[in-house]
């Protein structure tokens, strides 16, 4: 069965959409075939990788009423993407009631079941509208936490509201915190990393994103880590460490029952 | 400096959230990857990105001032719900929905004799257009396959759309006016909205 | 026989359509003259609308003209506007604020609705 992820926060600005594109982008590269879905009106995703933003995708296939829309191809056979495409500003209220009425993320879903083995959603801040959809559709959600006071107390929200989708009826469940931009310098951030551990406990993924202006070479050159240089940069590593616990809470077992260790000498 | 917690909550509150926000760790599920190989696939070459370009100096584009016509959505309107049983609240709700999803200036439901039954943006004189346009559709309508139940006219500067339904005890349209022809599609959303409204008078 | 229940249904049904546009209504046998239902009734309205609606039709009958209809309206001073409804054997007047009240509504929604709930109440 497909997995599917969506990356969350009440708060803006946490690093969801860096987050969920470099998940996807390792996740690939371990073999996984992959299905990064943009669903923030914003199109996150396309303003965060040169040649996505001025595709279409969800919005205008919202908009014309047809069929899903197609997929956006990428240098790694095993990731595509999908992503939101140009929203009017004044029509971001009327997206997500045309996403819901239309159905449009458990569609993209079920046509998932055959080709991709996950199917990883970014979604705008916040817990309305389109996030709100996305939480309601897929089995597993990501909290990316910001080590900072104001994500940590924004939070607890993300948790009530998965608790009253899941007492609804829904399959969403908390998969884990990721803890995003950390950095040991700060005392504040500090004292917010700590207290994350302290309170969320094994909810929090062992493996946290660092505060590294490599970050901010990415984005501007429109591309994931990995790709930045021939060689990725060493902060591209925390994302196959990320993708990796994450695939072991999700008890994925890879490479099939015959996997095992492989000699390096013949 | 304060004793308080950075995230102004406790240990406790968050366990009962995190018991009922997550699932037991279900049991190990399986896929075969594309690839049996656990190593990490190397990235097929990737062709030199070029150094961006410099930065010329441009002009400001000219800010363009929306047109005064009311922006609407991209998205198809959401099907028109009407709650009430009132006939002149129906009336309003249509009148609110036509005005709020369709691009138009101006919209007006009126009965086939081009009576205003409600309008904004328009004068009941150019509703009562209606009258006579209705009135000459009726014989284009004995035409075999021809419906002739929506239609639309330049009226100056602006277009005036409309679109008919009936019920038993008469007839009644709903219309627009604006800078622009209304597209197929809004025009049967409007059809919709109408029936649905005509239902209640 | 008239179900008056229902002739106090539709005098209901009527100020919820018309809501603050409508000052009074009045539903009378024509040949008694006897109110049988309405809201906010004047007694002397129901003896001069018969004897105007008696004259109209009269006239319109010596004239050769085509008869009275399903209605007629009175445009009066005073932002007031009285329909006279002819039910055959009962006659309604509704008098309106036409400042208020929308024509559109009154002439194409609530004289017709008020047509065919009477016409039941007289069919009973």
């Amino acid at each position: 069965m497909t997995l599917s992820i969506a990356f969350t926060s009440l708060k803006g600005g946490v690093g969801k959409t860096t987050t969920a594109l470099n998940c996807a982008f390792a996740f690939a590269r371990r073999g996984t075939r992959t299905l990064l879905v943009d669903t923030d009106p914003q199109g996150a995703i396309g303003l965060s990788l040169d040649g996505v933003s001025e595709r279409s995708g969800l919005a205008a296939s919202l908009a014309q009423g047809r069929e899903l829309p197609d997929v956006v191809k990428t240098r790694l056979p095993e990731l595509q993407i999908l992503p939101m495409g140009f929203v009017d500003t004044l029509a971001i209220d009327d997206l997500s009631k045309c996403a819901r009425d239309n159905d449009i993320l458990r569609r993209i879903l079920d046509r998932s079941q055959a080709e991709y083995d996950a199917v990883l959603f970014d979604t705008p801040a916040g817990l309305g509208g389109m996030t709100r959809l996305a939480l309601e559709s897929v089995e597993s959600v990501i909290a990316v936490a910001q080590c900072e006071p104001l994500a940590l107390r924004s939070l607890p929200r993300l948790l009530d509201l998965l608790a009253q989708l899941r007492d609804a009826g829904d399959a969403c469940s908390l998969l884990g915190v990721v803890c995003n931009m950390s950095s040991f310098k700060d005392p504040v951030i500090l004292a917010s990393l700590e207290e994350l551990w302290a309170l969320y406990r094994d909810s929090v993924f062992d493996t946290a994103i660092p505060r590294d202006s490599t970050f901010l070479q990415a984005s501007r050159a429109g591309v994931p880590l990995g790709l930045l240089s021939r060689r990725a940069p060493a902060v591209a590593a925390v994302f196959d460490s990320l993708a990796a616990e994450i695939e072991q809470r999700l008890g994925v077992q890879e490479g099939g029952e015959d996997d095992g260790p492989i000699r390096l000498v013949d | 400096m304060t004793a308080r917690s950075v995230s102004w909550t406790d240990a406790a509150s968050v366990a009962q959230l995190l018991a009922r926000a997550s699932a037991p760790r279900g049991a190990v599920q399986t896929f075969k990857l594309a690839n049996a190989s656990s190593a990490a696939r190397p990235i097929p070459p990737a062709a030199r990105m070029p150094a961006p370009a410099p930065v010329a100096d441009t002009p400001p584009r000219a800010i363009s001032v929306p047109p005064p016509a009311r922006l609407k959505s991209q998205f198809p309107a959401p099907k028109l719900v009407q709650t009430s049983d009132n006939p002149s609240d129906c009336v309003d709700a249509l009148l609110a929905w036509t005005l709020d999803h369709q691009r138009c200036t101006g919209a007006f439901i009126a009965d086939d004799n081009g009576l205003t039954l409600a309008a904004h943006g328009i004068s009941e004189a150019h509703v009562s257009l209606v009258g006579p346009l209705l009135s000459a559709l009726v014989s284009v309508r004995m035409i075999p396959g021809i419906d002739a139940t929506a239609g639309a006219l330049w009226l100056g500067n602006n277009m005036m759309s409309w679109v008919e339904s009936r019920n038993e005890r008469g007839g009644f349209c709903l219309g627009t006016v604006g800078s622009e022809p209304l597209s197929s599609r809004a025009f049967e959303q409007l059809k919709e909205a109408l029936e649905i409204t005509v239902r209640k008078l | 026989m008239i179900d008056t229940k229902i002739l106090d249904t539709a005098v209901q049904d009527l100020r919820n359509v018309l809501r603050d546009g409508l000052v009074a209504t009045d539903i009378w046998e024509r040949s008694a003259g006897l109110s049988l239902a309405g809201f906010n009734q004047q007694p002397v309205a129901v003896a001069l609308f018969t004897r105007i609606t008696t004259e109209l039709e009269s006239s319109l009958t010596d004239s050769n003209f085509p008869p009275l209809a399903r209605y007629y309206l009175l445009d009066m001073e005073g932002n007031h506007t009285v329909a006279v409804v002819n039910h055959g054997g009962l006659l309604q007047g509704i008098l309106v604020d036409n400042k208020r009240a929308n024509l559109g509504i009154l002439i194409s929604v609530a004289i017709p609705r008020m047509l065919e709930t009477v016409a039941r109440a007289q069919s009973r």
